[in-house]
């Protein structure tokens, strides 16, 4: 039985082949697929974020249980008491601009940061 | 066999080089979309179906283990892709006798498809193809268009290699007594 050579089946197989895919198919499954891939990320980062919460409280819940339970450690914690004057004031507020200032930086950094990385990303993609 | 460059390029897709994956799409979008046309008959699903089978295969491109060839595996996900949209339709195939199929000498089936100048011929031909169900379409498509080995159908189509080979002599039969009803 040789079936490689039914010449008239590959013929007629052949010629009902005619249609083909539209020209911009190939485009739009593309933009599909990274879609698709942006969403992958998205799902990989929230679940090593839970994760990383998970383990993280687990651990904290279980070291304050060994040290409540096991170990003679007094986790009371006395707050220190704060005595504010005309002279404390003044310290206080530098401190808030310093905060201030940071919170700006770190937020300037992370915007720009991410401005690069799409364009980066943009450019890989053309 | 799988070549060495698709498995390079199935690496760095999983390591996040999602643009490479414009080059399997560029090889086989056509293959496939011949494939699922054949079995859900219209090009608009057709179309649809070829993207879905896509992206099927990025998003489970992690349990692709590389014992098949990478286009033997995407036609299993396209073939299983249109299977199931086309199971909401009820699609009735004229079903052939058993002893009919029997009855056909293999030398009579030999001698007819070795030929292919008779255009009438291929005409019915062409009308009894649409007449076989997805399986014996994805049988004879992906065996005489596609270069695939039996063991590759068995890989597509679930099967085993006796089970191709056998379907794939009686799918010539079937083909013959549709062609000479």
């Amino acid at each position: 039985m040789n079936m490689s050579s039914d010449k008239a089946i590959i013929k007629a197989l052949q010629s009902t082949e005619s249609s083909k895919l539209p020209d911009n198919f190939n485009s739009q499954l593309m933009t599909r697929i990274y879609r698709a891939a942006e969403q992958k990320k998205k799902r990989a980062y929230i679940l090593s974020l839970s994760l990383a919460s998970g383990v993280s409280l687990a651990l904290i819940a279980m070291t304050i249980y060994l040290l409540n339970n096991y170990f003679a450690v007094n986790l009371h914690i006395h707050l220190p008491k704060f005595n504010v004057n005309a002279q404390s004031i003044s310290v206080y507020g530098f401190s808030v601009y310093i905060a201030l200032l940071i919170l700006i930086l770190i937020g300037l950094d992370h915007y720009l940061r991410h401005k690069w990385l799409m364009k980066k990303s943009g450019n890989d993609r053309s | 066999m799988n070549h060495p460059d698709e498995l390079n390029y199935i690496e760095r897709i999983r390591n996040g080089e999602t643009n490479l994956f414009s080059y399997f799409v560029t090889r086989y979008s056509n293959s496939i979309y011949s494939l699922i046309v054949r079995i859900v008959l219209t090009k608009e699903d057709a179309e649809e179906l070829t993207q879905d089978s896509f992206l099927k295969a990025f998003k489970k491109l992690d349990t692709f283990k590389g014992d098949c060839s990478f286009s033997t595996w995407l036609f299993r996900i396209a073939y299983n892709t249109a299977i199931s949209a086309t199971r909401k339709r009820k699609t009735v195939f004229p079903l052939v006798d058993e002893t009919m199929l029997e009855n056909v000498p293999d030398d009579a089936i030999e001698t007819f498809f070795d030929k292919d100048e008779d255009e009438m011929k291929l005409q019915k031909l062409e009308e009894a193809i649409t007449k076989l169900n997805a399986e014996e379409k994805t049988l004879i498509t992906l065996f005489y268009t596609e270069d695939k080995s039996v063991a590759e159908l068995a890989k597509v189509l679930d099967l085993t290699n006796d089970n191709v080979k056998v379907k794939l002599y009686r799918v010539r039969k079937k083909l013959y007594i549709l062609m000479t009803e």
